[in-house]
């Protein structure tokens, strides 16, 4: 999900970043508006990030490879709108602890990650309304992987990256039943393409962020309740 | 921790690079890795990569270290890279393999996000590898980065040694109870239950020594007593440093006749 340095021009980066700023102050504004104190909520947030990284080394065994986790949504889940913050330093510290992603690439890939994570937010309090905390979660974590790899379309086609106009690829196909009918459909648009091939980069980690977020949330529930951030508003505590 | 190689500070702490002062060598190499990523012309590009290797050299970092370091982002630039290359474009065609065509522009185009890339992420690693972690946050505080994100960059720095080791251990244990991956519903809850109590437990840990950091007067700046006065000398080295940044752009930008109205 990291686009790495050097790879988008001048233009871009400095969009990434000039939207991460607003967002941060946004967000930063809306939970004091919402939390009061903000300070208060350093140490969960802290651990989130910890987590977020962590959990971007480990790889889940899916044989007969393995895949990294991303973890976007349920940080969305778990911290709501200061899930932009935690991204944010997450991705900063991956970048110079592991040259993973970059500094100047920051802009952008916290907001191809963290705008998805506020969102699946909304989308999981949603959801929760109608459907049972496991099932939730693991949609709201599901769609912050769509929405995330839909961005990532959306900057290759700012940045003018595209990996060709398919033209080519639609009269070698033409033979194959299935898929000569969805590259003829995509033929001539590069952005279809671009979502279509990141699409189907990003499937499997759709599907597997979602069945361990549909797992890890109903857990913490049961475990640790005010780490929810519906608990932790003051109500709850008993501090 | 050491398998994740997070820290790499303690090699050869005695070079001009590692003795300069944080600022000073946060700021410039700053500038260069900002300038370097969107650097648009190939020589320039390759003259930043030659750049960070006399880097590696001055600050007598080994080679094999380096190497480790960026193999991985390295790695995915490549394979970037070779997308890019093969998914052709206008131009004139070098190669035909199958329903592929390889342009001249294209490749001169991966070539260009290759070199310049590779060197980006070398003077990073230059960087990080020569200066304390709270040396850097300590510079970031001074040049206004805001206090609150510092705190959680600060507190996440730590936790993550906890995790990461915390993480091993309940590995371990699971392995060692017979835990095997196999594609089932029950591999995906015992990773999401493992995951889940990992941040349950560093969730406490964290808000108590939070706590008690905070019944101890801690109020959230940095009180790191190192003064990193800047000395003239330092002042001269980020302005050749700012003045080489800008440089490297000047090539581009008279091709593009952006610059003839002014020569």
């Amino acid at each position: 999900m990291h686009i790495s340095e050097g790879v988008l021009p001048a233009g871009v980066l400095a969009a990434g970043w000039v939207i991460l700023i607003i967002l941060l102050i946004i967000t930063i504004g809306w939970s004091r508006k919402k939390f009061g104190n903000i300070s208060e909520k350093i140490p969960l947030i802290a651990v989130v990030t910890a987590a977020f990284f962590v959990a971007c080394l480990f790889r889940v065994p899916v044989p007969p490879t393995s895949l990294h986790l991303v973890l976007s949504g349920l940080v969305g889940i778990l911290l709501g709108p200061l899930a932009l913050i935690c991204i944010f330093i997450g991705l900063l510290l991956q970048a110079l602890l592991f040259q993973n992603g970059g500094i100047t690439v920051l802009g952008v890939n916290s907001v191809v990650m963290g705008l998805p994570a506020i969102i699946a937010w909304f989308v999981y309090k949603a959801l929760l309304k109608k459907k049972n905390t496991a099932v939730s979660a693991g949609l709201a974590s599901a769609f912050s992987i769509f929405l995330s790899t839909l961005l990532l379309a959306v900057v290759f086609l700012a940045a003018g990256i595209d990996f060709g106009s398919l033209n080519a690829l639609a009269d070698y196909a033409s033979g194959i039943p299935v898929l000569s009918s969805i590259v003829s459909a995509l033929a001539g648009s590069s952005f279809g393409l671009t979502v279509f091939l990141l699409f189907l980069m990003n499937l499997p980690l759709m599907i597997i962020e979602g069945i361990i977020c549909a797992f890890i949330v109903p857990f913490i529930e049961k475990v640790k309740p005010e780490m929810l951030e519906e608990k932790i508003d003051g109500k709850n505590r008993t501090d | 921790m050491a398998q994740f190689g997070i820290d790499s500070y303690l090699y050869a702490k005695n070079s001009p690079v590692h003795r300069m002062n944080p600022t000073t060598k946060v700021v410039a190499v700053l500038a260069m890795v900002i300038s370097v990523a969107i650097v648009k012309d190939i020589y320039m590009a390759t003259f930043a990569l030659l750049l960070s290797f006399l880097m590696i050299l001055i600050a007598k970092l080994p080679i094999k270290f380096v190497a480790r370091r960026i193999w991985s982002p390295f790695l995915f630039i490549l394979i970037f890279a070779a997308a890019l290359l093969l998914s052709g474009g206008e131009g004139e065609i070098l190669w035909s393999i199958g329903f592929l065509d390889i342009t001249k522009e294209s490749a001169m185009d991966a070539a260009l996000i290759l070199i310049r890339a590779t060197s980006a992420i070398i003077m990073l690693t230059v960087l990080l590898a020569t200066t304390r972690f709270d040396m850097i946050v300590k510079v970031l505080y001074d040049l206004k980065m805001p206090v609150f994100l510092l705190q959680i960059l600060m507190f996440s720095y730590r936790y993550i040694f906890v995790f990461s080791d915390e993480l091993e251990n309940m590995k371990n244990s699971m392995t060692s109870k017979g835990f095997r991956p196999t594609l089932s519903m029950r591999m995906f809850s015992s990773i999401a239950n493992m995951l889940g109590m990992l941040l349950i437990k560093s969730f406490e840990r964290g808000d108590d020594v939070y706590r008690s950091m905070v019944a101890k007067g801690y109020t959230g700046k940095p009180t790191i007593i190192t003064k990193n006065k800047m000395h003239a000398k330092d002042y001269a080295f980020v302005s050749v440093a700012i003045v080489v940044a800008l440089a490297i752009h000047i090539p581009a930008l008279v091709q593009s006749g952006i610059l003839n109205s002014w020569i």
